[in-house]
């Protein structure tokens, strides 16, 4: 069940009540993990035994971490651990596009190697990547392995997160699993706001939005270079309404339940290099992928080419973990370049040189010029469309073309720029007293607005695609 | 006592600010929706024509925009009045693509048409815009006495599409409709006929409600998800799916008899479905038809779909749909409405001119 459907809103009423109303603590964290597999049941039943397995035997080998002795023993119980949650990831998401790349590259040997039908579990990239932190941790020192299986399985299945994140730290996660549940009002109210913000970036932009750039992008060549422009920036806040959307739902669903889970973005077009973007956008991941990866390939502790090195397999492989597709990696190896010839500028300029007006606007223009194009490889399913819309882009390709001015676009841009200022001056959600006037005002004015503006047919988030 | 009586005024002083705070949201965003959106007269039966709209303003902004007035008798424009000695009068019936509250007055191909025909006939040239929304031939036809006596049309404009012969006349839950006799087929007007909202027709005092736009537009969205969930993807009751267009022959072949009965001097102005993106840009078997059936019944024809494909292939732009909506789907634009009024200028003055 989706987070903007009735049936979540059922789900999610029906366990807040039972969780005022249960008094036993055990129980209620009992029920929050039926709950928890219930949601994930409701995806598909099936591979809620795949998630139980991830989880028993990831407890199991944090354990043997907790339990060795000798650096040794230690880590092989942590390549273990890594090897076997990549080979569930590897094969469920990555088997068909390995072969496939594979038969393109033996075609001429009258070779072809045979596809399975394989589904893909949902949210198996964040299920993988929540256990494999957890086991990286233990090994590392910097957590202690998690109380009780059922701690763990809370951590991993948590329905909030469990679809499409944030990717939860277990240090941070775990201990808050230690107090009692208990539903307070405060909570509530804050985390009720947080999710209907969430929800109308959702339903009101990402959705009004969806049906311009799905249209455009599926046949870049029928419309005019304007157009195909228009769609790239429209996708640009489609996905980050869509995203940050979710990401506020989780959030808010969590703390109504007494739960702080960390923000996932943070203004991320407001940033003025990509070193920048790639700190408020979808941190979690960012987040993940220097904690677990840059820093164990080096980081850069290693020299500066190994630097940019890492920089680059981080990125590729961040791409690639969002799916199994060239484009994927085309975008991951387009963010890693970036990122590695900013490092290098500010090498050369000095981090510290003083910027002026016009240099900080130059810098933000390009950044995001760079970020919209690099979408364009994010969004298209097939290679040469992406290159299609690049082209006509950059007036590489006819210019003519069906002229679309999307009229959506104008409010949910004019929505997002206000929104950004304002959360500019803030570092968290701002919240209101629920039962004052200006709080059941904004809670009016949003309802009625969700039900008049909402699109009658939804769109599926992105992310839950990977 | 005292901590009861503190929550009891704390809930009363919050319920009545929950209570004033709705009505301002809604206030607001009816004045949102009045002014940019939508603002649909109601609707009323009249005794002949039908469920027809009420006087008064109309704005429709979800497609394409336009601010118009309607008349006593439910149609666009201003009343209709008495016909005057050198009046040339043109009655233009049809489905939504007349009415057109997708554009401008002024730009609608009635408006058009009146414009041009007034500038080369140098007399009084009046286009009654009767179009209706969801309208078929089957209202036209069965409307056919009401309309000559009370209009007194020199001529009459009947607008089909494909969907007229492949759903909307066969169609039990519209306003008019046909049934099958013997050989041919009998106009029937659907005394029952109402809201399609489920929830209005269940709940008929919601009705009054709908003078609001809030209330209309959240009603007809709760509907919509309604019947999305009871449908699960098969197609809306009461509409038949499109069928195989050979058994539509004799449904065409009869509805333009009926026409060249009803309306002596008449002309079916057929506005074609175009898919802008097919590499393919001919006619569909339903076209083919309409065109054939419309010479066998010796009734004159204007196909619009040659002037669409040729504006289209010559600055690529379609000529259904809007940049609130999406170009190269639903109903004609400004651009598609000024080429109808144009050719049926050209016709006109063609026929007319001669006489």
């Amino acid at each position: 069940m989706i987070f903007s459907s009735v049936e979540y809103v059922a789900f999610f009423l029906t366990l807040l009540v039972l969780m005022i109303v249960i008094k036993s603590a055990s129980t209620k964290k009992g029920l929050l993990l039926f709950a928890s597999y219930f949601f994930y049941a409701y995806w598909d039943a099936r591979f809620t035994l795949l998630m139980l397995a991830l989880t028993l035997v990831n407890y199991v080998i944090g354990l043997r971490i907790e339990g060795a002795e000798l650096a040794p023993e230690k880590k092989r119980w942590l390549v273990t651990s890594v090897v076997l949650n990549l080979a569930v990831l590897g094969f469920f998401k990555y088997f068909n596009f390995f072969i496939d790349s594979a038969n393109h590259l033996v075609s001429g040997l009258g070779v072809r190697m045979p596809f399975l039908e394989i589904i893909l579990p949902v949210g198996i990239s964040f299920i993988v990547f929540e256990v494999m932190s957890y086991t990286i941790d233990i090994y590392r020192g910097s957590n202690r392995s998690a109380p009780s299986f059922v701690d763990l399985a809370l951590l991993v299945a948590f329905f909030p997160h469990l679809i499409a994140g944030p990717i939860l730290k277990p240090r941070e996660f775990l201990p808050q699993l230690q107090k009692e549940i208990v539903i307070r009002r405060e909570n509530v109210e804050a985390g009720a706001q947080i999710f209907l913000l969430g929800l109308a970036k959702k339903v009101l932009i990402a959705d009004r939005l969806a049906p311009f750039v799905d249209t455009v992008f599926s046949n870049p060549g029928a419309y005019s270079g304007e157009t195909v422009w228009l769609a790239v920036v429209a996708y640009a806040i489609q996905i980050y309404c869509d995203f940050s959307g979710y990401s506020d739902m989780a959030i808010g669903s969590a703390k109504c339940l007494g739960f702080d889970i960390p923000l996932n973005f943070n203004m991320p077009y407001l940033s003025k290099n990509i070193t920048e973007f790639w700190r408020r956008w979808h941190i979690s991941l960012s987040t993940w992928l220097r904690e677990y990866l840059y820093i164990a390939l080096g980081g850069n502790r290693k020299g500066e080419v190994r630097t940019y090195v890492n920089l680059m397999v981080v990125m590729l492989l961040g791409g690639l973990w969002h799916g199994a597709s060239w484009n994927f990696v085309v975008w991951g190896a387009l963010h890693g370049g970036a990122l590695a010839i900013h490092k290098l500028y500010q090498k050369v300029r000095g981090a510290e040189a003083a910027r002026s007006g016009l240099y900080e606007a130059c810098s933000w223009f390009l950044t995001m010029l760079f970020v919209c194009v690099a979408w364009v490889f994010f969004r298209s399913a097939d290679f040469s469309i992406s290159w299609l819309i690049v082209q006509k882009m950059f007036f590489l390709a006819s210019f003519e073309g069906i002229r679309w001015h999307a009229q959506a676009l104008i409010p949910c841009l004019a929505v997002l720029i206000i929104a950004h200022y304002v959360g500019s001056r803030r570092a968290d959600y701002i919240t209101v007293r629920l039962a004052s006037f200006p709080g059941l005002l904004l809670l009016m004015m949003t309802l009625s607005g969700l039900a008049i503006l909402a699109p009658t047919q939804a769109t599926p988030f992105i992310y839950f695609q990977f | 006592m005292r901590k009861l009586g503190v929550t009891t005024r704390f809930v009363i002083a919050t319920a009545a600010k929950a209570i004033l705070a709705a009505t301002v949201a809604l206030l607001s965003w009816e004045l949102v929706l009045r002014n940019a959106l939508t603002d649909t007269p109601r609707t009323s039966v009249h005794p002949v024509l039908g469920r027809i709209y009420d006087q008064g303003r109309y704005l429709h902004g979800t497609e394409g925009f336009s601010r118009t007035t309607i008349n006593s008798l439910g149609l666009r424009g201003a009343e209709p009045s008495s016909k005057g000695d050198l009046e040339f009068r043109i009655l233009a019936l049809g489905d939504s693509h007349t009415t057109a509250f997708q554009v401008a007055d002024g730009e609608t191909y009635c408006d058009v048409l009146e414009a041009a025909l007034t500038r080369r006939m140098r007399r009084p040239v009046r286009v009654i815009n009767a179009g209706r929304s969801g309208a078929s031939p089957a209202a036209y036809i069965h409307l056919g006495q009401y309309y000559r006596a009370s209009l007194q049309p020199d001529l009459v404009i009947v607008q089909v599409t494909d969907a007229d012969f492949s759903q909307d006349m066969l169609n039990a839950g519209a306003n008019f409709y046909v049934v099958p006799v013997k050989d041919a087929y009998r106009t029937v007007r659907n005394e029952k006929y109402g809201s399609s909202n489920s929830f209005r027709r269940m709940f008929p005092i919601l009705d009054a409600m709908t003078e609001f736009s809030v209330a209309r537009i959240a009603g007809d969205n709760l509907d919509k998800l309604y019947k999305a969930r009871l449908s699960d993807g098969k197609p809306p009751a009461g509409r038949a799916a499109a069928e195989d267009t050979a058994g539509k022959s004799s449904l065409i072949a009869w509805t333009m008899r009926e026409l060249a009965k009803t309306y002596p001097a008449c002309v079916v102005l057929y506005v074609p479905t175009i898919d802008y993106l097919a590499s393919d840009l001919r006619p569909s078997e339903m076209e083919r038809l309409i065109v054939a059936n419309a010479a066998k019944a010796s009734v004159p024809l204007v196909n619009m779909r040659r002037n669409f494909v040729d504006a289209f292939l010559a600055n690529r732009q379609p000529l259904h749909g809007f940049d609130n909506s999406q170009p190269g789907t639903g109903h004609t634009n400004a651009r598609g409405h000024a080429l109808m009024g144009e050719r049926l200028a050209d016709f006109v003055d063609f026929r007319f001119s001669k006489k």
